[in-house]
């Protein structure tokens, strides 16, 4: 254990310069090319630090409005995914969960489509997307926590087959919104939004999810024995002292608020929540102390770097993020399913 | 210091337990014996609070334990049960250490005296060589004493085991009925093997069919005529010269019929 520890310090000491360099690196990425100096300089002079660069006007509001808070916001997205990901996988108690497997996903999707292909919600202007999305989300996390809970107990089993299955159904939806759309336009919109992207961050949009990152992680991470009692399994937990009902109520509200939130700004970006819960297991093993901060500096500095590569990739076109994740991280996952010395949560 | 009153328990409308009653006395070690199916491991789920009865109370020190936090009740009771799969990578002592969490309040960091806690129980249960070590790798035997350990780790004046002995060898059921029998505390357990039952125990319950037939030390339960009602086997009994106490050896119709 004082050698996990130790390995723990010391990886996530590695992964905060990693996150600052990428960050840094993913700010000057773009058709305006800029220097780190100029970027701390415009950063730090909000803060009022002069480094004594003399950044042009433009370069200032490129650096400020548009890039900063899109790194700003790709850095949350992919650190509240990943310790979803983390906290669904021991809610359930199992390894192939994500944070989307109780509907939050596909009740976006219904949310975000009707009002981009029917235009609902459009007395909301532009915050129309975002709570339809959200509301959507909301909707279909309910609907599965309540076909999963009979006489007062909730099975992990009904959860994780209600989320199919309420999946399937809003996703059915969703396609049958697309297939009778004439709107060549507003399909592709669709689609895009469905792949996932950053490019709508603004100040203005990416407190909200900030502040609930924020929120939900410290909530999680104060949890940390729970959720280690609950992966020894429903009547171990219940010998720890757990309330298992109370516990797994708490866990599916935050969860779902933190991921309805992320899919609300940045669509539903997949394969985070997956895989980088692995990725930290594999370091430093399945305590959540460890697990759950180092999902979130992991996810983070993956998903600042995606999305620079997405920007980047196809320029001046934008490559959904969701495809890079995807592409990037599909092949890991399958170095690692070949490692023999990790079990992925399944015992022996 | 646990009392059971008239408890049943129902699994849709087959009747599991039948209105058992019955106390155990603080610092007293219980042994549960009872064929396949007679309804131990309910009964054990019913006092650590697991399984809800359906009718009936179990009372600790005189408070029903339905009415007790969970978190107050864990640190009353811990418990061995028969499986305990750990699917995901642990080291030996992060799993032992588990066993503080009941003590712990939620902002509350692992203190010097947990850790030492933690150490004092996995010398106790014969694993401290095994700290390091991920749980996932362990033999049955091993993992069962890690259960142990994070048991103890719960400090608890209770302590309840499923079927302990399970996938133990000789020398570790010895070792493990020697340290339970040691600790100062109350003690219920499962058991299959009649001669530690009655080489351990102060008392043992005989369960069959849900229902109590006897409860009283190893002497009056374990009689030729009693194991015969219960577990419907032909014994030889005679006195254990260590011991003191019955030991049981077993017929099977095919010698005694002499085939």
């Amino acid at each position: 254990m004082v050698i996990m520890k130790k390995r723990f310090n010391l990886v996530m000491i590695v992964l905060a310069v990693l996150l600052f360099i990428a960050m840094t690196v993913a700010v000057m990425i773009g058709s305006v090319d800029i220097t780190p100096l100029i970027i701390w300089q415009v950063v730090l002079s909000h803060f009022a630090v002069d480094l004594g660069a003399q950044p042009t006007s433009a370069q200032a509001i490129i650096i400020w409005e548009i890039r900063v808070p899109r790194v700003i916001l790709a850095a949350v997205v992919g650190a509240g995914l990943a310790i979803s990901g983390a906290a669904i996988q021991a809610l359930v108690r199992n390894s192939i969960a994500d944070p989307y497997i109780l509907g939050v996903s596909s009740g976006a999707s219904v949310g975000a489509t009707s009002v981009i292909l029917l235009g609902a919600f459009s007395f909301l202007g532009v915050y129309a997307l975002s709570t339809a999305a959200f509301l959507g989300a909301m909707m279909a996390v309910s609907i599965v926590f309540l076909l999963a809970r009979v006489n007062g107990r909730t099975s992990v089993v009904r959860l994780l087959l209600a989320g199919i299955a309420i999946s399937l159904v809003f996703s059915a939806a969703t396609n049958f919104m697309l297939m009778t759309s004439k709107e060549e336009g507003g399909i592709k919109a669709v689609m895009h939004w469905m792949l996932g992207s950053l490019a709508g961050a603004k100040w203005n949009n990416i407190g909200i999810p900030i502040v609930v990152f924020a929120i939900v992680f410290i909530l999680l991470t104060i949890c940390y024995r729970q959720l280690n009692a609950l992966l020894m399994g429903e009547e171990t937990a219940a010998t720890l002292g757990l309330s298992i009902e109370k516990f797994r109520f708490v866990i599916i509200v935050l969860v779902s608020l933190l991921t309805g939130v992320l899919v609300a700004v940045s669509g539903s970006i997949g394969f985070i929540g997956l895989i980088i819960p692995h990725i930290v297991r594999m370091i430093v093993g399945s305590n959540y102390k460890y697990v759950l901060p180092m999902s979130a500096l992991i996810g983070a500095v993956f998903l600042v770097c995606a999305d620079a590569f997405a920007r980047s990739v196809i320029s001046p076109e934008e490559m959904p993020i969701g495809i890079i994740t995807a592409l990037c991280g599909c092949p890991f996952f399958i170095w690692m399913l070949r490692k023999q010395s990790y079990s992925f949560g399944g015992g022996e | 210091m646990l009392d059971i009153q008239h408890i049943s328990y129902d699994i849709q409308d087959k009747q599991i337990l039948k209105d058992i009653s019955c106390s155990v006395q603080k610092g007293s070690f219980i042994g549960l014996i009872g064929p396949n199916g007679s309804g131990k491991s309910t009964l054990l789920k019913v006092m650590y609070r697991y399984f809800k009865p359906s009718n009936g109370l179990v009372v600790m020190n005189e408070q029903d334990i339905w009415k007790m936090p969970e978190k107050q009740y864990a640190k009353e009771v811990a418990v061995v049960s028969q499986e305990s799969p750990v699917i995901f990578d642990f080291t030996v002592k992060e799993l032992v250490l588990m066993g503080r969490t009941p003590h712990k309040k939620l902002f509350a960091r692992d203190t010097e005296e947990d850790l030492r806690i933690v150490e004092e129980c996995m010398a106790l249960a014969d694993i401290a060589h095994l700290a390091d070590r991920q749980f996932s790798n362990l033999s049955g035997g091993e993992k069962k004493r890690v259960t142990v350990a994070r048991a103890l780790a719960q400090q608890t004046d209770i302590l309840i085991l499923d079927e302990p002995t399970n996938h133990l060898d000789i020398e570790h059921q010895l070792q493990l009925m020697d340290l339970i029998h040691s600790l100062p505390i109350t003690i219920i357990a499962a058991l299959h093997d009649l001669n530690l039952a009655a080489a351990y125990c102060d008392d043992l319950i005989a369960l069959k069919d849900g229902a109590v037939h006897y409860h009283g030390t190893p002497d009056e339960v374990l009689t030729t005529e009693k194991i015969k009602e219960i577990f419907r086997v032909d014994t030889v009994l005679s006195t254990d010269p260590v011991t003191k106490r019955p030991h049981i050896q077993y017929m099977s119709k095919r010698w005694k019929e002499g085939k």
